[in-house]
């Protein structure tokens, strides 16, 4: 469902002609609420959804939205229990990082030129909207990755 | 679990090297993945179908919230160049019925089926500029076949389905293509003992010519006429032209004389104007015409427009001068566009 908004909807809201990537953050937010391992499988997974549904090459969305979802998890882990702010960075954090692996592969695998000059304004701009996207994905992630909020209980006295 | 673990780093080593061999594999084409691409469209076809109708009021309020000013601003730009615009319009029907009497008259034409289709999705990443229309193989769309609006060259289709395909549009920076660049020259006005007449248009997307032209040879009072019904003009034009018979026996027409340099013409990615490299220095000067070569080989037919020549980057050395073309077709703005299904001669089977 996520791959269909993006095709079909997000593609035209755009921030200075940046588009968001909301299946990118809910990769992020998964390896937020599951950790690295579990977030980096995920984002293999949509990625190749992705490739998939979009036509470009197989594997190219995969490598990038499972980075993205491993960075989140792996930072995250800085903090034992990160206020929402901080997992909020985080996501944005690893959108970042998968949104500059994307061009990194194209420029591996095809003449498609190195788009430098226009990183500058793309991440920033993936970055916050995928922050902002987080409050809501990071239960979906969760959700869908069949784990339960921590808790914490006061031991017995 | 700790941050650095054996399991955790075989686990993305893995997660890599996967990604890494299906790229490759994709690379090299094939068909078991492009069965399991045509079968995830269809799959995730519903989903788009419901996405589009539950987020259409959604867009409809962000372009009218973020585009309000914009529209007003190209509003009224737009009201001065169709001011502008409306005195060309009548010499270059003239000029373009004139044309296509050139052609009919040496047996040249050529008109390509084509199949309109309508943009029902914007480039999904920020680093390829593709848009998908609502057409696919079912309605004859191959891969490669150019894609084109009123205005001139739109793209190149890059992956078909069975009801839809994406098209790479022509500023993506990986869309290259063989084109020509009017180098200028003289365009000779018509001649005496040719007459010209453009009336209004009265049927839409209907164009007659009726041409006599005088045969000497065979007697002044014999006369040939022809009479063609093409359908590529946007709006009517009905022109008679009459050429009176010279006494000589050589009947004389109108002729452009325009000289043309070829070259590559390439995108550059969003935010760049596209480009045209290998050309020969010469006489291009600024507004000079880019459009197709066309070719055994090429997948687009000669003489669709591209754009024009905005500016002329002079380089040392052979490199030659870089040409940076302002696209004919506004490719932020596309809605109805024509897949043209043209096969080059050599892909053509014999028979």
């Amino acid at each position: 469902m996520l791959i269909a908004l993006q095709r079909v909807a997000i593609g035209d809201i755009r921030f200075w002609g940046v588009a968001p990537q909301i299946v990118l953050a809910f990769c992020a937010s998964a390896g937020i609420a599951g950790g690295a391992d579990r977030g980096a499988w995920m984002g293999f997974v949509v990625g190749l959804m992705f490739d998939l549904g979009t036509g470009s090459l197989l594997g190219q969305h995969a490598l990038a939205y499972g980075l993205a979802g491993y960075t989140a998890g792996l930072v995250n882990v800085v903090a034992v229990d990160p206020h929402w702010w901080l997992s909020m960075l985080f996501v944005g954090l690893g959108s970042a990082v998968g949104e500059f692996t994307v061009p990194v592969v194209k420029t591996f695998v095809s003449d498609g030129g190195w788009h430098g000059e226009r990183l500058s304004s793309i991440l920033p701009v993936v970055a916050i909207t995928s922050s902002m996207l987080s409050f809501a994905f990071m239960p979906l992630g969760r959700w869908s990755l069949a784990i339960r909020k921590k808790t914490w209980k006061a031991p017995a006295a | 679990m700790p941050i650095y673990s054996v399991s955790r780093r075989r686990a993305i080593v893995l997660l890599v090297l996967s990604s890494v061999l299906l790229l490759t594999i994709d690379l090299r084409g094939n068909p078991v993945i492009d069965g399991a691409r045509s079968l995830f469209a269809s799959v995730l076809s519903p989903f788009e179908t419901a996405g589009r109708v539950v987020s259409t009021p959604l867009r409809n309020a962000w372009n009218g919230a973020t585009s309000y000013h914009d529209l007003e601003r190209e509003n009224e730009r737009l009201h001065d160049e169709i001011a502008r615009q409306r005195g060309d319009q009548l010499t270059a029907r003239a000029i373009v019925s004139e044309y296509q009497e050139l052609l009919t008259l040496n047996g040249l034409t050529a008109q390509y089926p084509t199949v309109t289709a309508r943009v029902v999705g914007a480039s999904p990443g920020n680093f390829s500029q593709t848009v998908e229309i609502d057409r696919g193989s079912n309605d004859g769309i191959l891969v490669g076949m150019v894609v084109v609006n009123n205005a001139g060259l739109v793209g190149k289709i890059t992956t078909v389905y069975d009801n839809r395909s994406v098209v790479m549009l022509a500023n993506d920076s990986e869309y290259a293509i063989e084109a020509k660049v009017s180098a200028g020259g003289e365009l000779v006005s018509p001649s005496a003992g040719t007459s010209t007449s453009v009336s209004t248009p009265t049927t839409l997307n209907t164009s007659t010519t009726t041409t006599a032209v005088g045969s000497p040879q065979v007697g002044p009072t014999a006369t040939a006429t022809a009479t063609t019904t093409t359908s590529t003009a946007p709006a009517t034009t009905t022109t008679t032209t009459t050429v009176a018979p010279r006494p000589s026996g050589v009947t004389t027409t109108t002729i452009r004389v325009d000289q043309h340099d070829t070259g590559a013409f390439e995108g550059r990615g969003k935010g760049r104007l596209p480009a045209m490299r290998f050309v020969a220095e010469s006489a291009i000067r600024v507004g000079s015409v880019v459009s197709t070569t066309g070719g055994s080989k090429s997948l687009a037919p000669p003489d669709i427009i591209i754009g024009e020549v905005i500016n002329i980057v002079r380089r040392a050395g052979s490199a030659g001068p870089l040409l940076e073309i302002r696209l004919a077709a506004n490719l932020a703005q596309l809605n109805f566009v024509q897949v043209v299904r043209y096969r080059p001669p050599s892909e053509v089977p014999p028979g």
